[in-house]
């Protein structure tokens, strides 16, 4: 089943059909995923920044000098701009792209958080009537995901 | 590699009404709070992410070197994390390493089964930036010498 969330319109651009209590939640979400990426200590973070260069240590540290903290501050940007797009209508491509970089990223937390699978993730909500927040959090976002790559 | 089924049997509606009962409930600082398995103990600690011991080592695919450099030095080495949907994860490859579809659904198909895949290789400078772009999309993309 696919639900209707981006519909892509005959102009090249997209409408965003969220309700807005969800865009609200996805808003503050986007910026709690600020806190994690400029917070080295966290274990979440681990799961959205990884060292690129496994073998050589000076290779690693360039690389974090270099491109790492660059590219966290360019996924920053990310969550800034879909923070804005939550209170749009029609979206173009570049955004839907964001939007599906975020929306996964905020699974990759709340899977470390959670310490779960996507597979975990499915059987309680197929199984459980009154599945967790977090839970159905995650699979709307999974959806949401997943609806924004088929439109790209 | 996962995809999405839970719904199947559920009209739009239903499938919103179910989020919005639930979402309901999610606590403020849900993505912040470092703690929060411990609140939702209806999950248990699991070992399911391969670790890099586990893994085979790398199986070059011939079509991605015919598309480079064969003396270049440095492949971009993708990992497979079980929250990563398999339809993203095919897309991505499309546009970041610009394989056709049934490619990169071979790559997909790799990282699922095997554990991981070289999914670019090339000069050092543009194989960081292709890691960095994947990453970017919350893939585990890494470098090896080739």
């Amino acid at each position: 089943m696919k639900l209707d969330i981006i519909r892509p319109l005959d102009n090249g651009q997209f409408q965003l059909v969220l309700p807005h209590h969800v865009r609200t939640m996805f808003g503050h979400l986007a910026q709690q995923l600020k806190q994690v990426l400029r917070n080295e200590a966290d274990p979440a973070r681990g799961r959205l920044v990884r060292p690129v260069y496994q073998e050589d240590d000076n290779d690693h540290d360039d690389d974090v000098d270099l491109m790492a903290r660059m590219m966290v501050e360019e996924r920053c940007t990310d969550v800034d701009m879909v923070a804005e797009m939550m209170s749009e209508d029609v979206i173009d491509a570049e955004q839907v792209a964001v939007l599906a970089k975020v929306a996964n990223s905020l699974r990759l937390v709340l899977a470390e958080r959670l310490n779960m699978t996507t597979e975990d993730a499915t059987q309680v909500m197929r199984l459980d009537p009154d599945p967790p927040a977090e839970l159905a959090m995650f699979d709307l976002l999974g959806v949401l995901v997943a609806a924004s790559v088929e439109v790209l | 590699m996962s995809v999405l089924c839970v719904h199947a049997a559920l009209t739009d509606a239903a499938v919103w009404a179910r989020w919005l009962l639930a979402l309901g409930q999610l606590a403020p600082t849900v993505l912040t709070d470092p703690t929060l398995d411990e609140v939702r103990p209806g999950f248990q600690p699991k070992e399911r992410r391969l670790t890099l011991s586990a893994m085979p080592t790398p199986v070059i695919n011939p079509d991605t070197r015919e598309q480079t450099d064969l003396n270049t030095p440095w492949t971009v080495v993708m990992h497979n994390d079980p929250i990563n949907l398999f339809a993203m994860v095919v897309k991505v490859l499309q546009k970041v390493c610009e394989h056709p579809k049934e490619k990169a659904e071979r790559l997909t198909n790799q990282i699922h089964n095997e554990g991981k895949a070289v999914v670019w290789d090339g000069p050092k400078e543009q194989a960081e930036m292709k890691a960095h772009q994947l990453q970017g999309w919350g893939l585990d993309a890494r470098m090896e010498k080739a």
